[in-house]
């Protein structure tokens, strides 16, 4: 009966350590309840995010956005689990350069950077519930617009 | 008169557009106000950290540090005033260590520090409404990967 209690007690504790970020999982662009601006060069329709721990001890986040227009695209980032600098996948980081801050687990800051010099965070959190990831975006919007934006994104897990 | 009120208006409206970041200036550490756990490094004996604008754009850290032992450390950084990549000026840091200082708001910053590219930790500087408070709440894991978290309390000198 004890061995049975410490085996469970170990695999509860270890369970706890490799529990994955709430932000692993697959989020969708809720646009009625977004607000704030965002940029008109770009509109965007629908939007995806999915997030997934890698084996190589990395989060993989692959964005599939519709815009307005019709037009589609998908990128592919991976980052250190632990938070880190930034691997551009699938997708051309367009002289930018990012890094995923881990604040605690369902926390992070993306700061993106050009030439070293930031120009816009996304400041992410995943509610208590794990339901709803909010995204507020503050900053320049692209790299030649250099339009404001100052917005919060709402996405729900799928 | 009119031109007068128009041209201290300017000045003002310029002032403000030019408001130094409320980190800039010198902080002591306080070390009665200051928490240290038990896995994390003792308290030193003085630290001192200096933030002042350049002509460049950028923000220059000038950290001074003196341990009970009497030994001390002297570190520069610098990085662009609107947040970003930080360069080490002076210090003995190995080069795969690298920091980026994320400008939240006036007076709010997140430094990551990574190892090749790794996050080793954060920490986040917060100025008190007054000025003259400066909070860092250093966030990271200790050899055995414990994780704890040191409060530095700095009084503006």
């Amino acid at each position: 009966m004890r061995k049975a209690m410490l085996f469970l007690a170990v695999f509860a504790f270890t369970g706890s350590l490799w529990a994955a970020d709430p932000i692993i999982g697959t989020w969708k662009l809720i646009v009625d309840k977004s607000k704030g601006s965002q940029p008109t060069t770009d509109p965007v329709k629908e939007q995806m995010e999915v997030y997934r721990q890698l084996d190589s001890g990395e989060i993989e986040l692959t964005l599939t956005r519709t815009m307005v227009d019709g037009t589609s695209s998908v990128s592919k980032l991976t980052w250190p689990a632990q938070g880190g600098t930034v691997a551009f996948v699938q997708s051309d980081p367009r002289g930018r350069s990012l890094v995923e801050t881990l604040i605690v687990p369902g926390e992070w800051y993306v700061t993106y950077m050009r030439d070293g010099k930031q120009y816009l965070i996304v400041h992410k959190v995943v509610s208590k519930d794990g339901r709803t990831l909010f995204q507020t975006w503050k900053g320049s919007a692209g790299l030649a617009s250099g339009q404001l934006v100052d917005s919060t994104r709402v996405y729900e897990r799928q | 008169m009119r031109k007068t009120m128009f041209f201290l208006v300017l000045f003002a409206m310029a002032c403000s557009l030019w408001a130094a970041d409320p980190i800039i200036g010198t902080w002591k550490l306080n070390i009665a106000k200051s928490t240290f756990p038990s896995n994390a490094p003792p308290p030193p004996k003085e630290q001192i950290e200096a933030y002042r604008y350049l002509d460049t754009g950028e923000i220059e850290l000038t950290y001074r540090l003196t341990d009970k032992d009497g030994s001390s450390v002297l570190e520069v950084f610098t990085w662009p005033a609107q947040g970003g990549a930080a360069k080490m000026i002076k210090g003995n840091i190995p080069k795969n260590i690298s920091w980026i200082q994320t400008l939240i708001a006036p007076g709010e910053w997140y430094v990551t520090a990574m190892e090749d590219g790794k996050q080793l930790g954060t920490r986040h500087k917060t100025i008190s409404k007054d000025g003259m408070i400066y909070r860092q709440s250093w966030k990271r894991t200790d050899s055995r990967g414990k994780p704890y978290e040191i409060l530095l309390v700095f009084d503006r000198q």
